[in-house]
């Protein structure tokens, strides 16, 4: 991978700029100058964006602030990084683009994520559109490798290659770029227990003896194998979901990231969606209770009639009148007791003219007709009216505190529909974002649960099964027809499985080989540009582990911890120059293994002027292209080393906070 | 079958395993399937252990 040409726009404060790098052998160094702020890391991470879709920017939108300030509202504006570079004799233009809304309120939003292109022209002039973007993806990974992006792509401002590589598989990046891959592809056609495989193919070649023994064991066989290759293939499922898996979350988190305030904004808006829904259905519920109970305007009209009895006193104005009786007698008049009394017996013919007792009794009852029993009528009237007003009151507040309830349930809902019309606005061409946590969420459950599958079929099930055709193998292998035919299958697959022993074993080798000239390079690199007894350690996953001085650890410092991570990657770029020697003839895999260049950000930045001396002595000697951005002070110290080696020099100028540009010096 | 590995010709080994690597490089130009690859990887053994 040779860079030719980087072109920005529109990312972060770069609206248009363009930057050619040396292909000089000669003269490897391409050098861009700038202060603090005016841009240097961005260009860095232009790369890792383009590349990989990384993005370590705090805040996560990529679109220059002066673009989105002048785009009109409701229309897109986007970000482009253009990278040209050459690699296996081939040119490729690698296109990255991100489309952002802008929203009526002026809220900037993502409306269409990172969306890759990909021109690729081989040596004879043919070209390739690849839009796929999975295609791409694995092309891009299989030039170079994400996890080895941060030793090529140094961003010195964070310095924290440890961080960045923890979950990294240095060691199969390694080995696939170091041309292992197709070794590795070789060794699964010739593993006689995968299918298809060679030795598959030739075994259904072969003639047996068709005893029920023979036909019971091969298809005993047939059906282990189908079982195993059905194993394999879910595992490989497997792994490939749990690597969709794990990109489709990283892409999702980084998407929700960088639009953290649209966040917050929509679980606002589903709050508010929530208790707008739930007021409405309490108003529906009011106004159907007020309807059923109080739906009949006569029956208010009574109970408001009632209720007047609570504020009038009638029973007091009753007490002053002259209607006081308390007893009523039905159908007589005061005529007919007078008669009784005068004619001095009564209606049953007893005699009462000397009955005083019976005369006043008559005489007494005389105030229970009418007009005096009127005051009974009307105290029972009164009483029955003043029963009901009780009831009728209790029935009007509780009709009052209903209407009153409802009509401040409507209020409520009125301004929350206002504010839900705001924030709506200001979600407008954004996507569900809470959702999206919820299917995070749901990706990450279903990523663990398939990691446990994984893990049962690759430590039990498969190796279980392969222990069973093993000894089928072997049964049926005895059954074998001694006939020319077979015999020259046979031959075959004692072929097929020296192919195989060789595979496996020159794999290993070169692994370790890989591992041994690995650490002898970066070592030799580090003793160039470190002035001091160190060591460096790697381990069997090819990490860089420690530093040690007499075996003893030693804790690296910010400047040490640069030097460490420069030897690695330089190293390893030694190791590709040079190739893996092997003593193994037979398995001349070595293809023509590319270079690669090395972009780095500060690199000197936490480093003595002895070592930046060191290190520009010692790049150039392993290295065939080196990108490096650095501050005047910093380029100062290090241009009377690499003067003669310098291709081309770049200034970044700063017009102001959202504008930076890039001129070329001469 | 170990046991009979005296019959093996290394120069027909290494034939077979350069062709091989090459059918496996062609994998990806030519878009071949993995059952494709083995029955063009077999062409070689029948061409190269018959010769």
């Amino acid at each position: 991978m040779i860079l030719k040409k980087l072109r920005i726009r529109n990312f972060r404060q770069f609206k248009d700029v363009t930057l050619n790098f040396s292909e000089d052998i000669d003269k490897p160094f391409t050098i861009l100058l700038g202060s603090n702020t005016y841009g240097k890391t961005t260009i860095i991470r232009a790369f890792l964006w383009c590349l990989y879709g990384k993005n370590d920017f705090i805040d996560k939108k990529l679109i220059n602030k002066d673009v989105f300030d002048e785009t009109s509202s409701e229309t897109n504006c986007y970000v482009r990084v253009e990278i040209e570079f050459s690699h296996a004799n081939c040119v490729y233009k690698l296109s990255s683009r991100e489309t952002y809304f802008k929203n009526k309120n002026g809220d900037c939003v993502i409306s269409e994520k990172r969306n890759l292109q990909l021109l690729k022209t081989n040596q004879d002039g043919n070209s390739k559109s690849i839009f796929d973007q999975n295609a791409i993806t694995n092309e891009i990974t299989s030039i170079l490798d994400p996890d080895l992006s941060p030793y090529f792509f140094f961003d010195g401002e964070t310095n924290k290659i440890d961080q960045a590589t923890k979950n990294a598989n240095i060691k199969k990046a390694v080995s696939d770029l170091l041309g292992l891959k197709k070794l590795e592809l070789l060794k699964d056609f010739f593993d006689s227990q995968k299918r298809p495989s060679i030795h598959a193919f030739i075994s259904s070649k072969m003639e047996y003896q068709e005893t029920m023994l023979e036909q019971q064991t091969k298809s005993e066989l047939e059906d282990q194998t189908t079982k195993l290759n059905e194993y394999f293939q879910i595992a490989n499922d497997l792994t490939d979901e749990i690597n969709k898996l794990t990109n489709m979350i990283d892409e999702a988190e980084v998407y929700l990231d960088s639009n953290k305030d649209l966040f917050e904004y929509q679980a606002e808006k589903r709050k508010l969606e929530n208790e707008i829904s739930a007021s409405k259905k309490s108003i529906n519920e009011n106004v159907k209770r007020i309807s059923t109970r109080f739906g009949d305007a006569s029956l208010i009209l009574n109970l408001l009639y009632n209720y007047q009895f609570v504020c009038k006193d009638y029973s007091a104005k009753l007490k002053s009148s002259d209607f006081l009786s308390t007893k009523n007698i039905s159908h007589i008049s005061a005529e007919a007791i007078d008669e009784i009394i005068k004619r001095g017996y009564c209606i049953c013919g007893q005699t009462i003219t000397n009955n005083k007792e019976a005369i006043d009794h008559l005489i007494v009852q005389k105030d229970y007709i009418p007009p005096k029993n009127y005051g009974k009528s009307i105290r029972d009237f009164i009483d029955g009216e003043q029963n009901s007003a009780a009831f009728s009151s209790s029935s009007i507040n509780s009709y009052v505190y209903s209407l009153k309830d409802t009509l401040e349930l409507i209020e409520d809902v009125d301004a929350k529909e206002d504010k839900l019309v705001d924030l709506k606005g200001r979600l407008a061409g954004s996507s569900d974002l809470i959702a999206k946590q919820k299917e995070i969420d749901r990706m990450k459950e279903r990523k663990d649960m398939q990691r446990g599958r994984l893990s049962t079929y690759e430590n039990d099930s498969i190796p279980n099964i392969r222990e069973k055709i093993k000894q089928l193998q072997r049964k049926l292998d005895n059954m074998t027809v001694k006939n020319e035919k077979n015999q020259y299958y046979l031959t075959c697959l004692q072929y097929a499985d020296e192919i195989y022993r060789l595979a496996d074993n020159s794999l290993s080798k070169r692994l370790d080989t890989i591992k041994f000239d690995l650490k002898e390079r970066v070592n030799e690199v580090f003793s160039k540009m470190y002035h001091g007894k160190r060591e460096i350690l790697i381990d069997n996953n090819f990490k860089v582990t420690s530093v040690v001085t007499d075996y003893t650890p030693l804790e690296a410092s910010m400047g040490l911890n640069t030097v460490i991570n420069f030897s690695f990657v330089t190293g390893l770029m030694s190791l590709i120059a040079n190739k893996i020697n092997t003593t193994d003839e037979t398995f001349d895999v070595e293809e023509s293994l590319d270079n690669y260049p090395l972009v780095m950000d500060a690199p000197f930045s936490n480093t003595d002027e002895n070592h930046i001396k060191r290190i520009c002595n010692t790049l150039p000697l392993y290295c065939q292209q080196i990108f490096i951005a650095v501050m005047d002070k910093d380029f100062d110290n290090a241009i009377k080393h690499i003067s003669s080696k310098i291709g081309k020099i770049y200034r970044l100028e700063k017009i102001s906070e959202t504008n930076s540009t890039i001129k070329e010096e001469e | 079958m170990s046991d009979e590995k005296s019959k093996i010709d290394k120069e027909i080994l290494k034939n077979l395993v350069r062709l091989c690597l090459r059918t496996i490089s062609t994998r990806e130009a030519e878009n071949k399937t993995k059952a494709q690859l083995v029955s063009d990887m077999f062409n070689h053994f029948e061409k190269e252990i018959k010769k």
